[in-house]
């Protein structure tokens, strides 16, 4: 699986459908070849993370990044991976 | 969730480094076989 | 503003002077890292980016570029309504091309300042013959330049031969083909790939757009060259050959350049946050006695160039990273007058490699320590200035605006020091911060672009302090994964309102 630390959701789609799908734009090494691999966001997996690690590293990123934007990017996430 | 998967971590100096992404994931029990911290500046 | 803290104490170096320049290389902008390597793999590239790219009256009106050279403060740009390109049908592009704090230098002008920058024998540079009195005569007039026309052509197998077997790179105008760029073809040069043509225009746009920048010093400061008594250079090249690949050398080449006869100088490397550590290490000389006037220096990033040229293609958008940005800053002893460079023990903003377990820890060193050592918060920085990415260059490239992420960072920070809430976030953003202006050149845009404003809003009065924040992404050196923080406090002199 893909975990990503980036915050653009325009690059995320596409990185995102890239490792699941295949190169979108059919060009580069993965123009259709589908690897089949789940992409999450870290936003998205504090539930996952011990809260002292989460505390440490994240709690910053979090404090830093717009409530909207968190939201944007999981839910970006979530329908690449089609849930 | 994490635990004992094999992880490709992708970063962003201005968003969330490689490593912090790293630290979550290897406290969670994730093995990390990859990880870049772009730079888009 | 804050009466808080210790006054800027005495002993405290200050930022004398300042000058900010862009160079317009159009015709550079294929030798830029991306566009060169993408040129490479599909030739149909380079037609396709040669007509995305400026004109210099296009170049010069782009807000942007004004508010660099201070015809434009960050407020005013802020205030002038997006897109910001496309613009030269409203301004004359003439006039405005020197501002307060330098100039827009135009290709040509700077392929004549290239020229001067050669000292080999045969030389690096050359011009074909129907080029050279134009090129030479255009710099000869220059009321600031003008030095760098005492350049002389020598007789020449024609360089065409050289382009066409790759060992040299053309220089062009447009379509016009006007000399080239040669490799070092000498027996030491010879089959040393850290000798080939690129990288020595790059290392020569690097001297070039230095010497620019501290001629333009001079000029502000009226002082003599030989007055320079050391200079810091402090970009991001690598100067050598393939045994000391970037030991550097270019503070001295870019003094000798200007004549600044009385000066040593040594390079400082630290990525983006170089002119930051370089000013600091200028600072210590100053304060230390050791030397009276410091001049630091900062060429431009070719590698750089058209770096985002795919997204601005893909847009519709005209080029807009086709300028090399060129910096210079004047450090002496307290004159009573000039903005003061905080250096008292711990005013100076580090990144531990201990701290730099987590990014919160660095953030807190880097912000809060130093304002500590000075018995102030955060509440009495008027500015903060952290890197100041043209956001209309980095949205359409698919960062984002960097500036507002690194305010949002600095926000964050403020919180978690519990000197304002997490709603006041936004206020805060909008009171200490402003837009971003500089073109992306890497260690140009790192907070410094700020100094020329500031310095100006400090001697009318109108601001007391700003807080200068780099950072530095050594990771990208391969063997570390460390980033760096550097930043410094400058405040107005506590003197000079008596």
């Amino acid at each position: 699986m893909v975990v990503f630390g980036l915050n653009e959701p325009a690059n995320l789609r596409i990185m995102a459908t890239t490792f699941k799908e295949g190169d979108p734009s059919f060009a580069g090494a993965l123009g259709g070849i589908a690897l089949g691999l789940k992409s999450y966001h870290i936003f998205e997996l504090k539930s996952e993370i011990p809260a002292e690690t989460w505390a440490g590293e994240m709690a910053f990123e979090e404090l830093q990044t717009e409530d909207e934007l968190i939201e944007e990017i999981c839910e970006t996430m979530r329908q690449v991976r089609g849930e | 969730m994490l635990s004992d998967k094999k992880v490709a971590v992708f970063g962003e100096r201005d968003d969330v480094t490689g490593l912090a992404v790293r630290k979550c994931v290897e406290a969670a029990g994730g093995e990390v076989v990859y990880e870049a911290t772009s730079c888009f500046v | 503003m804050s009466s808080a803290g210790k006054t800027a104490g005495a002993g405290n170096p200050v930022i004398r002077n300042c000058a900010q320049c862009l160079v317009h290389v159009p015709d550079l902008v294929p030798y830029g890292s991306k566009p060169w390597r993408e040129i490479q793999k599909d030739p149909s590239a380079g037609p396709r980016l040669m007509e995305a790219l400026r004109s210099f009256p296009q170049a010069v009106a782009y807000p942007p570029n004004q508010t660099f050279i201070g015809n434009l403060t960050p407020d005013q740009l802020a205030g002038t309504a997006r897109p910001w390109f496309g613009r030269d049908d409203e301004q004359d592009g003439e006039a405005l091309c020197t501002g307060p704090f330098g100039e827009i230098v135009s290709q040509d002008l700077f392929f004549g300042i290239l020229k001067a920058a050669n000292v080999l024998t045969p030389p690096l540079i050359e011009f074909v013959p129907e080029h050279r009195a134009a090129l030479k005569a255009h710099l000869a007039e220059h009321p600031v330049l003008s030095r760098f026309a005492e350049f002389s052509f020598v007789p020449q197998p024609t360089i065409e031969a050289e382009i066409a077997d790759g060992s040299a790179l053309a220089l062009r105008s447009g379509e016009t083909r006007l000399g080239g760029v040669r490799r070092d073809n000498r027996a030491e040069g010879r089959e040393d790939e850290n000798l080939d043509a690129h990288t020595l225009l790059e290392t020569l746009c690097v001297k070039a757009s230095g010497a620019i920048a501290l001629q333009w010093l001079l000029h502000r400061e009226a002082i003599d060259a030989a007055d320079i008594d050391f200079v810091i250079s402090c970009g991001e090249e690598a100067a050598g050959d393939r045994y000391q690949r970037g030991a550097g050398g270019m503070a001295k080449s870019i003094a000798q350049m200007c004549a600044c006869t009385s000066a040593s100088g040594m390079d400082v490397k630290n990525f983006c946050a170089g002119p930051a550590s370089a000013l600091i290490t200028a600072g210590a000389l100053v304060k230390s006695g050791l030397y009276k006037r410091v001049a630091v220096v900062a060429g431009g990033s070719l590698a750089k160039l058209g770096m985002k040229y795919q997204s601005f293609l893909q847009a519709g958008m005209p080029v807009l990273d086709d300028c090399l940005g060129a910096m210079a800053f004047l450090v002496t002893p307290d004159d009573g007058a000039s903005p003061v460079l905080h250096m008292e023990p711990g005013a100076v903003g580090t990144a531990s490699i201990g701290a730099s377990t987590s990014d919160e820890a660095v953030y807190r060193e880097l912000i809060l320590e130093p304002l500590k050592a000075l018995g102030l918060g955060m509440s009495d920085v008027d500015k903060f200035a952290p890197e100041l990415h043209n956001p209309e260059i980095m949205e359409h490239s698919g960062s984002g605006d960097v500036v507002h992420k690194n305010y949002r960072l600095i926000a964050a920070i403020a919180v978690l020091a519990e000197q304002i809430t997490k709603a006041e976030m936004p206020g805060f953003v909008e009171k200490v911060g402003m837009t971003g202006f500089a073109p992306t050149q890497g260690h140009i845009p790192s907070a410094v672009p700020f100094m020329g404003h500031a310095m100006q809003a400090m001697r009318d009065g109108a601001m007391r302090r700003a807080m200068f924040l780099c950072k530095a992404s050594l990771f990208l050196n391969r063997v570390t994964e460390l980033y760096d923080g550097v930043s410094f406090l400058l405040e107005a002199n506590p003197q000079a309102s008596r």
